[in-house]
């Protein structure tokens, strides 16, 4: 009944293959790369899953990653581009003060201080796991977590008005807080002590610590089925394969030199602008950003370190040049990073640097805004470059009284794009955190949220508008909140380009609309709220892309009707005329009015 | 005589099952699907299979229908005008969302499109607090204005989400009604009755999903059934949802977001029922196609369940199973990237213009094509011989486009492009079981998808499994497992609560509201006692902590010692989960789930145990070169699954040809065909 099919007519010649036993092809890499990566995002999953504190489990405020035996970065988990600095030096500063023979199987050292080694602000902790396979040490498996809190002068340690690093909590350099498997309890207990809450602090270390075991457990099944020899070839070629893909997109960019200058508000202390310049030089597939011309490095919080500078800029190069170069340390030998010591970009101890987010984000800008001579299509305007953080601690009378500090980084307008409108109210650039569900915060704090929506007008007009920012608004229900912030964008906006308008500023106030109102400075620390106070945030929003005469008269009418602009920029600032009813657009008017201003 | 049918509308086909309900008999059906308008290949098919089988309308006793409109029309972009009514100050939320960008690195990643336009999305002066009082009462005013510009604004739904309702759905209930009592028509559906869970974003998400897909789904269903009725089937057809089983039409109508994640779910409930009677209680299915690769974990006969799932990029917060679903299938587009790198998918060249060896002017090199180079897959026997493939056109390209840039010879590339997508899918399984806590070789793989089978031979031996389970006719397991389903609903209720002895009434009171809920659905759909099963589950966590982990509660009332039992339990799942656990810390109960089911299916022979026996020696029909990792092209035998019968047992390497699916077995792997006529294939692993 079957019919033979003749199956030896084969269409085409079979060629015998030949193994290649250890030599590395890019198929094997490929896949050990994938595994790696997985590896790396079961770590997070576990981080999250596990961490006790809501900032790490709900707001996601971590990463974790792999690294070979020199240190360098393999494969990172991607929750928060930032953390990236904490994760670039944190491992090779651990080889130059422990020498691998010192390193035992079961050792997890621990580490958050940016000068130390191990950090980019104090509650970025780090906690390391070397990997050893068959008693010989082969790669590292690590994780990063924001801990809520971690002592110092103002409870979660980012306050923007901080003088010193001094005044931001408990700083670790790298130590072994497990040796050969066995806690150290005593180091536990000193770095617990040190923090408002110890509790929470000691189980977010466990999770931690579980997280580090999954990457191992991991990373010894790659070495059984590849074997160790293939696995650290593989290693290295992933690290090659990252600094190709970084060359072949920097070869894209045409030769030439290119340079800008951003501001930030202020540093908290004084009330001057700070200059972040930065001047990128494209030679052939070389790249070399230069932050020369930068401000000194400044008395309030907002220093960046050289590891967060270095994740900053591979943040926006990556964005820029090609999204799916992957985050390991092979973009190292691609770029080269000038930051004269003593600026802003490079501080010397012991300057503070608990709000280094907010210069983190303007360096981003910066470096978007001299890309955009030379990729106009490639980068966005200038965005909401703040992280508009804030910081609400006291006690909850609710709860039998107990401590609560309520952490929230609040997004804003993303600048306009090339083809189109900017994101509304996301966070930008080097940080990623989701915000706390209104239902969840309301429950767990006595706090009341009045509003939380986009700010109309916000975002700046252009042929493409730039994304909206956000006000949230929060009542004291308790009888009194501290609170402690760090903001930018609050007195220079996000600027526009190529003829696109400028995003609104942000602000902080206090009891708007009343008798009592304040404005309140972006960055502070240690301010009393009362019962009843209404507290506002308003984030800035995104500038725009190209003119705004350019623009299609039927996205005007849309975000006319949707209440994205206000009405008086429809004609004055889009000149676009709306018949009587303001539901269509007087398409001859428009035209004869643009055509004079062009004419 | 009496049968069941199944019917399940796929983006490339239209499957169907029928099963003799006396004999046990299972006849199954693929003909192409119409995009336009799927009723037609339904339609087609149906009468198909009555003509060919001399079935008599009136003989169908059981109509079950697996549908992806839902999951279309938002994916899409297609749901109905929909309008949101909120709490003054959050009409942006479902725009904010998480706050999240859609992309870490990706400037020109857009969020998913807007469900309700910002001037549609309306706010209404109210406030309900964290404890469920009144702090501003209902502005009634500003409904009676929101109603007046709803006449003139042509939508057609409106859904309903205030903050705290799960608390206090009072106000929600009063805005429902004063818009019912206008517009009888309109589609409008409440976030308390949706899902009365907290976290506003979720739930808002959910609730607008709901509305804008109640007018499409009603749309849907009205002309599904008329359709059916014009063929003269008389039973009232059931339709699946996300959760694994399935749901009466009219519930449907109502709770449309419960079909969402339907497509995949009905070969879940499937593969549970088959292996339930066959003793396996613990196994990953496998289900991948041409565009796509579906894997979900089934513990304990239960299928883990998820509500953190997102469609179109929405969140959708219903019970369903927890599928894990990524890019790879037959159609997935392998390519170099610019750092030099392998990659295959996520982009499909799908069933059109498809794989390069179709002729159908695919340019792309796909995994079908790597498998056509490898001798896997039998180009005279596509589709049980209906396709013409051309493989010379396949090497062709693989040698163009792959091996010769990685500088490889062809086959080499053709085994990488293997190695790659089956490495992405070692992943998606990794993501199911080890980020779950549960170690993957502790389970069984079952197998189907038209290209499942090839693929699980390779993947159950590098992730460790021991056994892989490939059904009768794996293409078709989805429609078949439609077969099976039972109804089931799900009740829940958020209430905040420590688990000390004194909050024992409120535990005892919420569930026994659940359950009264639960009772009247079930008189709804006219469940018999003896059919209805109850189960309930607490979502629970560490006072503190933000994220809960769900617990069984056993049946009965909720005493000290139950509730010792039950916070025992969590101890062990946070154990299982996250590896550690506080026995001294205090744990707090979050969300209260109760489920019912309804066993429609209950003594129905659906799959008797074949019978056949063998009188002759199992020989291959045929033999052929296939390419196999680390061996090279090897000789192997070829057999028909209609020649394997119950107690066939045959060694690899091997290959086994059906209409739907080819199966691939390696060497050193074992075949054996059970009494249920699936194929048990056996991993040996050296040393244990």
């Amino acid at each position: 009944m079957m019919r033979k099919t003749s199956s030896s007519q084969i269409p085409f010649q079979v060629v015998e293959v030949h193994l290649q036993k250890n030599n590395i092809d890019p198929i094997t890499v490929e896949v050990i790369g994938n595994a790696l990566f997985s590896t790396a995002e079961a770590m997070g999953a576990t981080l999250v899953k596990s961490a006790f504190s809501p900032n790490i489990k709900e707001r996601h405020d971590c990463s974790s990653a792999l690294f070979d035996k020199r240190g360098e970065t393999i494969a990172q988990a991607e929750h928060i581009p930032l953390h990236l600095g904490s994760l670039l030096g944190v491992v090779k500063k651990i080889l130059q003060l422990y020498p691998p023979e010192e390193i035992r199987e079961g050792d997890v050292f621990v580490a958050n201080d940016p000068y130390a080694g191990g950090g980019t602000h104090l509650p970025d902790i780090t906690v390391i796991s070397p990997f050893f396979y068959k008693g010989k040490l082969a790669a590292f498996a690590g994780n990063i977590a924001h801990h809520s809190d971690i002592g110092g002068r103002v409870a979660g340690g980012i306050a923007g008005d901080s003088r010193s690093i001094f005044e931001e909590g408990i700083r670790i350099p790298p130590l072994r807080i497990v040796e050969k498997g066995q806690l150290r309890e005593d180091v536990l207990k000193m770095i617990v002590l040190n923090c408002h809450m110890p509790e929470q602090r000691q189980i977010d270390f466990q999770g931690q610590f579980a997280t580090n075991k999954v990457g191992l457990c991991r990373l010894t099944e790659i070495c059984e089925r590849y074997g160790l020899q293939t696995f650290l070839s593989s290693l290295d070629e992933l690290l090659y394969y990252g600094e190709r893909k970084l060359r072949a997109g920097v070869k894209k960019i045409p030769d030439g030199e290119y340079s800008f200058t951003d501001y930030l508000d202020d540093d908290g202390v004084s009330r001057e602008r700070i200059p972040i310049t930065v001047t990128i030089r494209v030679r052939g597939d070389d790249l070399e950003i230069d932050f020369s011309g930068s401000g000194s490095q400044v008395e309030g919080a907002i220093n960046v370190v050289e590891s967060a500078l270095f994740a900053t800029v591979f943040y926006a190069v990556k964005a820029t040049i090609d999204p799916t170069i992957p985050p390991n340390g092979g973009f190292h030998r691609a770029i080269k990073i000038i930051a004269p010591p003593g600026t802003i970009v490079n501080p010397r101890e012991p300057a503070a640097v608990g709000a280094r987010t907010d210069t983190c984000q303007r360096i981003c800008g910066a470096i978007l805004g001299a890309f955009a001579k030379a990729l106009p299509e490639k980068i966005t305007a200038g965005s909401n470059d703040a992280s508009t953080a804030v910081v609400f601690s006291g006690k909850n009378h609710l709860q039998e009284n107990r401590r609560y500090v309520y952490v929230e980084a609040l997004g804003g307008g993303m600048g306009a794009r090339p083809h189109k409108d900017g994101l509304s109210g996301v966070q930008v650039h080097i940080t990623n955190t989701s915000n706390l569900p209104v239902e969840f915060l309301e429950t767990e704090y006595p706090l009341l949220v009045e509003c939380y929506e986009l700010i109309d007008g916000s975002g700046g007009a252009g042929r493409f508008r730039g994304g909206m920012g956000i006000r949230r608004s929060i009542r004291v229900l308790g009888e009194e909140v501290e609170f402690s912030s760090h903001g930018d964008r609050q007195k220079i906006p996000p600027w526009g380009l190529f003829g696109g308008k400028e995003g609104r500023c942000g602000r902080f106030s206090l009891n708007p609309g009343t008798p009592d109102m304040k404005i309140l400075p972006s960055k502070s620390s240690g301010l009393k709220f009362v019962k009843n106070d209404l507290f506002v945030a308003e984030t800035p929003g995104g500038g725009g892309y190209g003119d705004p005469t350019e623009r299609d008269p039927q996205l005007v009418l849309r975000d006319y009707l949707e209440g994205r602009i206000l009405e008086d920029e429809v004609e004055a600032t889009y000149k676009v005329i709306l018949d009587p009813s303001k539901k269509k657009v007087d398409a001859e008017a428009t035209a004869l009015k643009r055509k004079r201003l062009n004419g | 005589m009496s049968y069941r049918l199944g019917i399940d509308v796929g983006g490339t086909f239209t499957d169907f099952a029928l099963i003799d309900e006396k004999k046990g008999t299972l006849e199954a059906l693929k003909i192409p699907s119409t995009a336009l308008d799927p009723s037609e290949a339904i339609l087609t098919g149906i009468k198909k299979l009555l003509k060919r089988f001399a079935i008599k309308p009136h003989e169908i006793s059981y109509l079950g229908h697996g549908t992806t409109v839902a999951t279309n029309t938002v994916i899409e972009n297609k749901g109905a005008k929909t309008e949101l009514i909120t709490t003054k100050g959050f009409r942006d939320l479902l725009e904010i969302a998480r706050q999240k960008r859609p992309s870490l690195y990706d400037y020109f990643a857009d969020k998913p499109p807007e469900l309700v336009p910002r001037n549609f999305r309306k706010e209404v002066t109210e406030r309900i607090n964290a404890r469920g009082e009144v702090i501003t009462p209902l502005n009634i005013q500003e409904i009676q204005t929101i109603i007046k510009d709803l006449k003139k604004s042509g939508v057609e739904a409106v859904a309903i989400c205030l903050l705290h309702s799960y608390l206090y759905p009072e106000h929600e209930r009063v805005c429902a009604e004063m818009i019912r009592a206008v517009f009888p028509h309109a589609f409008i559906c409440t976030s308390h009755e949706v899902l009365p869970e907290f976290r506003e974003y979720e739930r808002m998400s959910t609730t607008t999903i709901n509305a804008s897909l109640g007018p499409v789904i009603n749309r849907y269903i009205q002309r599904f059934a008329e359709k059916i009725k014009t063929t003269g089937i008389r039973v009232k057809p059931y339709i699946t949802q996300s959760s694994g089983g399935i749901l009466s039409t009219e519930t449907a109508r109502n709770l449309p977001v419960r079909t969402v994640f339907s497509g995949p779910s009905a070969g879940v409930a499937g593969a549970c029922d088959m292996c339930s009677k066959i003793g396996i209680n613990n196994f990953i299915t496998f289900d991948m196609g041409g565009t796509s690769c579906d894997v979900s974990l089934v513990n304990n006969n239960k299928p883990l369940l998820s509500t953190e799932k997102t469609v179109g990029g929405h969140p959708v917060k219903t019970p369903m199973i927890d599928i894990h679903t990524i890019g790879a299938g037959g159609g997935s587009i392998a390519w170099i990237d610019e750092g030099g790198m392998l990659k295959v998918g996520p982009r499909s060249a799908g069933a059109s213009p498809g794989p390069v060896a179709y002729g159908l002017g695919g340019t792309e090199v796909t995994v079908t094509d790597a498998n056509l180079v490898l001798q896997r897959l039998n180009p005279q026997y596509f589709l049980g011989g209906d396709m013409k493939i051309d493989s010379r056109a396949a090497y062709h390209a693989i040698a163009e486009k792959i091996s010769s840039p990685l500088k490889m010879n062809v086959i080499k590339g053709a085994e990488g492009i293997i190695k790659i997508v089956n490495a992405n899918m070692e992943r998606a399984i990794r993501v199911v079981s080890v980020e779950r806590g549960f170690d993957p070789r502790d389970f069984i793989l079952v197998s189907f998808g038209g290209a499942g089978p090839l693929h699980s031979g390779e993947i159950s031996r590098n992730l460790g499994m021991k056994k892989v389970l490939i059904p009768r006719t794996p293409g078709n397991f989805t429609a078949w497992g439609l077969l099976i389903a039972d109804m089931n609903m799900d009740f829940v209720h958020t209430h905040l609560v420590n688990t000390s002895d004194s909050h024992l009434t409120d535990f005892n009171r919420i569930f026994a509201e659940l359950e009264r809920q639960a009772v009247h659905w079930l008189d709804n759909e006219n469940i018999q006692p003896d059919a209805r099963e109850i189960f309930r589950f607490l979502d629970m966590r560490y006072v503190g902590q933000n994220y809960e982990l769900p617990v069984n509660v056993p049946s009965g009332a909720i005493d000290k010692a139950s509730l010792k039992y039950i916070t025992e339990e969590f101890f062990h799942a946070h154990e299982l989960h996250y590896g550690y656990c506080i026995a001294d810390h205090p744990v707090q109960a979050v969300t209260f789930r109760l489920r019912a089911v309804g066993q429609v299916s209950k003594n129905i022979h659906h799959q008797a145990s074949s019978r056949r026996r063998r009188s002759s020696p199992l020989e291959p029909f045929d033999e052929r070169k296939v390419f196999f990792s680390e061996r090279g092209f090897l000789q192997c035998p070829v057999f028909h699954r209609e020649m394997l019968i119950p107690r066939d047992h045959f060694s690899g390497p091997g290959v086994v040809e059906q209409f739907d699916s080819t199966i691939l077995l390696l060497p050193e792997q074992e075949a054996t065909v059970d009494d249920e006529e699936n194929i048990v294939i056996t991993n040996t692993f050296s040393g244990g």
